[in-house]
């Protein structure tokens, strides 16, 4: 990922000539990206510390800052409403899922890029066409085979359907990584009369496990995101995950609610931001392998 | 099974409570009162305590002993009611603690569920279809014609109800019993008036709101010159946009089906007439922001001082007081103003069913029909301070109508009260009609360019294949 | 090794469980046993469905009522009725304009960001948070935004920009709206297109570029002949990704419309959605939402051989 880059030296005229290209073809339209692109978030967190007096009655203000910063947003959500359980359900839900999904993935992963067996492409295949199956596409069939499992309104409801577009990704982006990783050492083990599982399991996936990483984050945080089954298959509120709960339960009748809403939306975005700061590396290399590469 | 049992004593007793019911009529609220609690609503009472309690209820105080004994039976387990979230907090709070009483009282944890009132009907047919689910569903107008299989019989508590406390509606019946078999009982009526701000109606001077659609063009004119337009919502959704323009549609003498409720009528030139007129509304008093306005969109402009009148609950009135707004004093509310065929209303309201894929079904049914008794059904209107409408008629007498004359008119509404589908009788194919928004899309598709006759068009070509789904 | 001895003794008296185990570690039967996991799950919760879902589109279901088999008449229904037509309009303009832009901008954003500068880093984590956060909790921000009573865009138009007399009704105007609506869809998704498009860039030769720097073409053919080719696969394969996701959109229209105003911002997802849950047509509803499949299969189809002819 981190080799050299290109380093364009466009042409360089007098200094002041390359000062002023630099800035108007670079830096303008950096900064425009950048506005654009980030502006919403400053405006969910300023909209989040606000008071509900500050955001509908004081309207002679600057709305972009904040004259009398609190916290009564947030407490709102914590004493009030049931974001606590959204959140631990969003959680329970989406670690449970990933751990199914990259479980699968990884097992089928490396049947599909290592041993050779009959149909081995056709699956390849055929696990890549259903990743682009949407949600959309099978929410209704899906309700009755939720509704026939018994789990409508349970959290397995979403546990075992997360999967379904969790497990052609983890496969898919999983099959490229073991193909990039030598035989030589599983090889040598199968000769020493290791078991294909233990081959397996002892030298390719530890030399997998960045690969293993990448597909994590992705499979949580698609499971983090996902709001359709969650919408559909969950009923109570104590169910609920933070997405559905937020569209469901936080916006009032009576007056707007905004300020709740944002402070919501800021906490439920904040688990993934992390994951994804940490690893920002693995995750950029998922994306581009498993959106690019294949 | 038991029911075959209770049967038989059931019918002398209903027709005893018919004749105790018009004893009760003379007697005060508070006699009709011992009443209810005196009658053993639950299918499990047996047919002992039933001859007991019967003979007694109302006139000693052994009524009241047997009320005792009657609402300890044995229900346990867990109770979900899904509602929408009202406009009025209070009313929802006092619901919640009702609920909470109830529960502690028969050893049943309930829980009250409130989402947005757009959400409630894609939950519940989620909740058909899944067989699980809220116990209890406080439905909008006549969805119980909609999911008429998936509820439970509601007879015995409907008619008791109905026999004790003078009646319900006779909109609300229409909505409620579902090719004769009562499926949910009628819990309230969520009117709507006019609600304005005088001293802005001054400026352009008018002193009042107006009687008739044209003097509402006219003060309508004045005032989206003045900058503070009256808007109302031409957008998909369940309360304001219906409550509306079915009404705007039968003042000016249209409809959408005959009384046969199966020819289609909606083009006519009465209904030509009433689009014409809505886009002339549209184009010189509405903005364009009243096409994606909800439910909600109405309240948040009027409380950001940005429309001078809305048609909408009481909530907006509640609200600025209970908020202290400066302009909480300014506010009127005035009835919908008349067409040619005079004044009609779309009534939103809402009917407990009791879904039948519950698990606790006799404890929905005990907890739909006891909050409907005096000693909690009053506390609720109380708190929602006039905002719902009782169904029962004898709840007339509630104080909470009269204490603030800012808010009187919206039971005057009540009179001009229709079935969605009007003049036919109330229907699955109504409810569809209904559901699809046709007919507040035919006003909002010519309010945006579309020729009114083409739009009349389309909403009749739709109307056929609910209404006639056989014909080709 | 522990295993030495024990591959001996194999050899002389193969019992009955090494046998098993010899059968096991056979490189087809592995293969089937640890794909098993994977393949339950999706036969389950995809492929019955699928079937499922054939078998609902040809009945007339409604919630709470049975269904009985009526053959294509769901599809003719669909086919004539004014709203579905509006629907597939609204859908495949959506997929285009919002892909088009998307291309357009995360091909731009990515070459500024292929530049070397200060804070680059830092830069590219930031960018990715349009992508990363769940598009619902975004989207309700953009809703905020929009709100006709409260819209900050409005009061920078008035106060900073000199807007006189109405707004615009960003969400209640039929055009408008779906503009809005295609608008949110290209800001969430520039940044998936930029990152993937920069790890293509990444991958352009230096040596090539110095050499056509040297022959005097200038920065326009030297992306026309150089970079564009180089990622051309990467940005094929993006762009491909995009249009199914944009396609199948649900959330973003369903929490900043629902479909309206007047179903101008109504997609197949919506649609299905409203015709089956909020109208209880379930059957009808499924023959909408299948309505998407042969469109996406083309899609699919052409990912697929795209991808093999890249590894080949």
């Amino acid at each position: 990922m981190a080799q050299a880059q290109p380093t364009l030296h466009i042409v360089r005229g007098s200094r002041w000539g390359y000062r002023a290209q630099r800035i108007f073809f670079f830096w303008v339209p950096m900064l425009f990206f950048l506005v654009v692109l980030l502006f919403p978030f400053y405006w969910m967190l300023i909209t989040s510390f606000k008071t509900d007096r500050e955001l509908y009655y004081d309207r002679k203000a600057n709305p972009f800052l904040v004259s009398s910063p609190t916290l009564e947003q947030y407490l709102y959500l914590f004493e009030k409403s049931s974001f606590t359980q959204w959140l631990l359900n969003t959680v329970i839900i989406s670690v449970a899922s990933t751990t199914l999904s990259l479980t699968c993935g990884v097992l089928a992963g490396y049947a599909l890029a290592r041993l050779r067996f009959k149909g081995a492409s056709a699956l390849a295949i055929g696990i890549f066409v259903t990743y682009l199956v949407p949600q959309t596409l099978l929410f209704l069939p899906l309700q009755d085979v939720v509704r026939g499992f018994q789990l409508y309104d349970t959290p397995f409801a979403l546990i075992f359907t997360y999967p379904t577009f969790l497990i052609p990704f983890c496969t898919w982006l999983l099959m490229g990584y073991f193909k990039s990783i030598p035989q030589e050492l599983e090889e040598a083990a199968l000769m020493d009369g290791a078991s294909r599982f233990i081959a397996m399991w002892r030298i390719a996936l530890p030399l997998a496990v960045p690969g293993i990483l990448s597909a994590g984050i992705f499979a949580f945080t698609l499971s983090w995101n996902e709001f359709l089954y969650a919408l559909i298959f969950l009923s109570s509120s104590a169910q609920k995950t933070i997405p559905v709960g937020i569209t469901s339960e936080l916006f009032r009748a009576d007056a707007p609610s905004y300020g709740q809403i944002m402070a919501a939306a800021i906490l439920g975005s904040v688990p993934v931001a992390i994951a994804y700061a940490f690893l920002v590396e693995y995750y950029v290399a998922g994306l581009s392998a498993g959106s690019v590469k294949g | 099974m038991s029911d075959n049992v209770d049967m038989t004593p059931r019918i002398p007793r209903r027709k005893f409570l018919k004749r105790a019911g018009l004893a009760a009529a003379g007697l005060t609220l508070g006699a009709a009162g011992l009443a209810a609690c005196g009658d053993p609503t639950s299918t499990s009472a047996t047919s002992a305590t039933t001859a007991a309690s019967g003979s007694n209820a109302g006139t000693t105080a052994a009524g009241v002993t047997a009320a005792g004994a009657s609402t300890t039976k044995q229900f346990s387990g867990e109770l979900r009611l899904l509602q929408w979230v009202s406009f009025v907090p209070a009313a929802d709070e006092e619901f919640k603690r009702q609920a909470d009483e109830w529960g502690k009282k028969n050893n049943v944890k309930v829980t009250i569920e409130a989402i947005p009132g757009n959400e409630v009907q894609p939950k519940t047919v989620a909740a058909i279809e899944a067989k699980a689910g809220p116990d209890i569903i406080q439905m909008d107008y006549n969805w119980p014609w909609l999911y008429e299989t998936a509820l439970v019989d509601m007879s015995k508590e409907y008619n008791d109800l109905k026999t004790k406390f003078g009646g319900f509606f006779p909109f609300l019946e229409g909505n409620s019993v579902v090719n004769g078999t009562p499926r949910a009982i009628p819990y309230c009526v969520v009117p709507g008036a006019w609600v304005y701000r005088k001293s802005w109606f001054k400026e352009v001077g008018a002193d009042k709101f107006p009687e008739t659609w044209d003097q509402f063009l006219d003060v309508g004119k004045k005032l989206k010159a003045a900058n503070h337009p009256m808007l109302q919502t031409m957008g998909q959704t369940f309360g304001d946009s219906p409550g509306m323009w079915y009404s705007f549609l039968w003042e000016h003498g249209g409809k959408e089906v005959m009384e046969d409720g199966k020819t289609v009528a909606i083009n006519s030139p009465e209904t030509l007439a009433a689009v014409e007129k809505a886009v002339t509304i549209y184009n010189n008093v509405f903005t364009p922001d009243v096409l994606a306005w909800d439910d909600n969109s109405n309240n948040k402009a009027f409380l950001a001082e940005q429309i001078s009148a809305t048609l909408n609950g009481a909530s907006i009135y509640l609200t600025s007081k209970k908020q202290n707004a400066p302009f909480a004093n300014d506010l009127a509310h005035a009835i919908q103003p008349a067409g040619p065929q005079g004044r009609a209303a779309t009534q939103l309201n809402k009917t407990h069913a009791v879904m039948g894929y519950s698990k606790n079904v006799d404890a929905a049914r005990d907890f739909v029909n006891w909050i409907m008794q005096p000693d909690q059904y009053n506390k609720w209107l109380e708190a929602g301070g006039a905002y719902s409408i009782y169904s029962l008629k004898s709840y007339d007498s509630n104080p909470v109508y009269t204490k603030d004359p800012n808010l009187t008119v919206f039971k005057e509404t009540i009179q001009y009260g229709r079935n969605v589908g009007w003049p036919g009788p109330p229907s699955q194919a109504a409810s569809q009609a209904f559901s699809k928004y046709l007919i507040v899309n035919m006003f909002a598709a010519a309010a945006k360019g579309k020729a009114p006759k083409d739009a009349i068009a389309d909403t009749e070509a739709e109307l056929n294949k609910i209404y006639n789904p056989n014909k080709k | 090794m522990a295993v030495q001895p024990q591959r001996l003794e194999e050899a002389y008296r193969p019992s009955a469980l090494t046998r098993l185990r010899s059968f096991l570690d056979r490189e087809a039967v592995f293969a089937w046993i640890i794909l098993t996991p994977a393949l339950l799950i999706l036969a389950l919760f995809i492929a019955y469905p699928f079937v499922l879902g054939i078998w609902l589109s040809l009945t007339d279901k409604r919630a709470s009522v049975p269904g009985n088999f009526i053959g294509i008449e769901n599809f003719i229904k669909d086919v004539q009725d004014t709203i579905f037509q509006k629907t597939v309009v609204n859908t495949f303009v959506y997929t285009a304009v919002a892909t088009v832009f998307k291309l357009i901008l995360g091909l731009a954003l990515a070459l500024l960001m292929n530049q070397p500068f200060r804070g680059k880093n830092l830069v590219r984590a930031f960018v990715l948070l349009p992508w990363i956060v769940p598009t619902v909790l975004s989207t309700v921000a953009w809703q905020w935004m929009f709100d006709p009573s409260y819209s900050v865009l409005n009061w920078t138009l008035k106060n900073w920009l000199g807007w006189s007399g109405a707004f615009p009704s960003w969400l209640g105007d039929p055009f408008l709206a779906l503009c809005c609506v295609i608008a949110v869809n290209i800001w969430r998704g520039v940044p998936f297109f930029a990152i993937s498009l920069l790890a293509g860039l990444q991958t352009v030769s230096l040596e090539l570029y110095e050499a056509s720097a040297i022959d005097g073409a200038n920065p326009a053919q030297r992306f026309w002949h150089i970079t564009l080719p180089t990622i051309r696969p990467v940005l094929t394969i993006v762009t491909l990704f995009s249009v199914v996701w944009t396609f199948a959109d649900f959330q973003l229209v369903y929490v900043l419309t629902r479909g309206g105003p007047l179903n101008s911002t109504q997609l197949f997802a919506t649609y299905a959605y409203d015709t089956a849950l909020r109208g209880g047509q379930i059957g009808l509803g499924a023959s909408i939402a299948l309505f998407m499949f042969p469109i996406l299969a083309v899609v699919v189809f052409i990912i697929q051989r795209s991808l093999r002819r890249e590894a080949h």
